[in-house]
């Protein structure tokens, strides 16, 4: 099975996400190195950010659902100085914004890892994968999309 | 208003000294801009019976005392003093000028008769837009853990797109930025006064966050803007030549369904201002003689360029590049300088400059003729207004 994982940078303190009931399906499930967003229960739109109340259909019941956590960027960027404390040691990295697969308008943020920061650029076809943070948690970042095997 | 034709205008402008870090408090700097504009418009103090001001802090994290950090309506009313307020408004969105659409409206229904708009910004020390903590909660959990959420990564972002979509280069936003200084270096009030610009020193300069260079963010400044508005009626008995506002238009939308935002939702939102506009106003992207956008970030003034209908979707980088927005094309754009080349003050680089022109009052950069002139600040991302100045009365937006 494809690891799904990558290796946290050195020196390198990110801020831990404070989750919600609203928002923890997101985070149990990439600690198990899954993708979840969340999705009205009686539309099936996916919301990201987590939603209070479905704009779609108005419906206040949700659910997490698994995705296949393939996508395209949607937009990128570069930081080149730091911006938040505790990721100097980061610098330069590239942010990048990723339509899924399953709903083109679902955006999830993450950093392009295991990639040249030139190649972080509008089209760019990448997967989801895993950086472990500290308490036991996982953040997902994505990766350009690797052939099927 | 018996048998008078009603309608609003801006009858005073100030400025306070301008200048990277000044040795005074924003407090005061807003006294000195207000006190010009009062004075300008040839009335005094106790004339100043409404007043309406976006006073966010400059940046997060900046701290927020009154007089220091920010200027609230509260501590200029208790300051100048003003002691004949009848109408007070602050808003959370929008920037300066969607604070004069409050103000206009406010004069125009009869809540008051001059109304005090002003913008201070204070440059507090340390690294610009560097958060001091980050706390990833609420929907920052799905940002701050990745380093991403600040403003010039976050307008960073919806550069890209827009560059992406439309074949937009570095080299392109550079020849805006390059004409723009331009612009500044003839107007003594900005803080690139003294300073001129290449495209070559425009592409060296450091990338802060890819696409966006050291040059491309407009400079962070200690200082203050003022305009006095009042009724049609009233401008005609006071000493400076009206800017009647045709039109105006605002919003307050800042909520987004994602992460980031998009350039559609950033086109829809702002397109939906510029329509507004012509719609109050009568008037077409055709009849415009200047011309005066928002630009904290360069791209911004490319992107409302084509919202208001001056060029096509993704056509904005080849009308700067055919000289029609320098001073001496069709279309005259930012020609202060901007936010980019006096300082960033959210929009009265723009709002004063257009109410400037309209009076002939810019020296070796005025446009002739110079009847309309639009003025627009703030993001569509997160909130702006805009505003038609007319020098003529019969152009005077009405009930």
């Amino acid at each position: 099975m494809k690891d799904r994982t990558v290796a946290p940078v050195a020196g390198v303190t990110r801020p831990l996400p404070i989750f919600s009931q609203r928002t923890e399906g997101f985070w149990h499930a990439a600690m198990e190195h899954e993708l979840h967003i969340q999705a009205c229960a009686a539309c099936e739109q996916m919301h990201h950010p987590p939603v209070a109340v479905c704009r779609y259909c108005h419906g206040v019941t949700f659910e997490f659902r698994k995705v296949s956590g393939l996508g395209t960027v949607y937009s990128s960027c570069v930081i080149r100085r730091p911006r938040v404390p505790g990721l100097d040691g980061l610098v330069p990295y590239a942010c990048v914004a990723v339509q899924l697969a399953e709903q083109a308008d679902v955006l999830v943020l993450g950093n392009l890892v295991d990639c040249p920061l030139e190649e972080a650029a509008v089209g760019l076809h990448v997967e989801v994968c895993f950086e472990p943070l500290s308490e036991g948690l996982w953040l997902p970042q994505f990766r350009p999309a690797q052939e099927a095997s | 208003m018996k048998g008078e034709r009603p309608g609003v205008a801006i009858v005073g402008t100030g400025l306070s000294r301008i200048g990277r870090r000044i040795d005074a408090p924003i407090g005061q700097l807003a006294v000195e801009a207000c006190e010009a504009a009062i004075l300008d418009a040839g009335l005094t103090a106790d004339d100043i019976d409404g007043i309406s001001n976006y006073p966010n802090p400059s940046r997060a994290n900046a701290g927020d005392v009154d007089g220091i950090d920010l200027v609230s309506m509260g501590y200029l009313a208790a300051t100048m003093p003003l002691r004949n307020l009848s109408w007070s408004c602050s808003i959370t969105h929008g920037t300066f000028v969607a604070s004069l659409v409050e103000a206009a409206q406010a004069v125009m229904s009869g809540s008051c008769t001059s109304a005090l708009v002003y913008r201070a910004m204070h440059n507090p020390l340390g690294r610009y837009g560097v958060a001091g903590s980050v706390k990833a909660d609420g929907d920052r959990q799905f940002t701050a853990p990745y380093g991403y959420g600040d403003a010039v990564s976050s307008y960073a972002m919806l550069c890209s797109r827009y560059m992406a979509e439309h074949g937009v280069t570095r080299e392109a936003l550079g020849t805006f930025v390059v004409a723009n200084r331009q612009n500044a270096n003839r107007n003594k009030d900005a803080v690139f006064h003294d300073v001129e610009l290449t495209l070559e020193e425009y592409l060296a300069s450091p990338m802060i966050v890819d696409p966006l260079c050291l040059l491309d963010c407009d400079m962070p400044v200690d200082g203050c803007g003022a305009v006095v508005v009042t009724t049609a009626e009233r401008a005609r008995s006071l000493p400076t030549v009206p800017a009647y506002l045709a039109g105006w238009s605002s919003s307050g939308l800042s909520y987004r369904a994602s992460s980031v935002t998009t350039l559609e939702m950033w086109s829809e939102r702002a397109s939906r201002l510029a329509h507004s506009l012509w719609t109050s106003s009568g008037l077409t992207p055709a009849d415009v003689h200047q011309i005066n956008l928002y630009d904290g970030f360069s791209f911004l003034v490319l992107m409302w360029l084509e919202a208001f209908g001056f060029c096509g979707r993704g056509e904005a980088a080849d009308l700067i590049a055919s000289g029609a927005t320098t001073l001496t094309g069709r279309l005259p754009l930012n020609t202060s300088g901007g936010a980019l080349g006096m300082g960033r003050l959210h929009g009265t680089p723009q709002l004063i400059e257009g109410v400037r022109q309209i009076q002939r009052r810019c020296g070796e950069r005025q446009v002739d003729p110079c009847d309309f002139s639009l003025v627009q600040s703030g993001s569509a991302a997160t909130g702006c207004g805009a505003v038609l100045l007319s020098r003529r009365h019969e152009g005077a937006r009405t009930w």
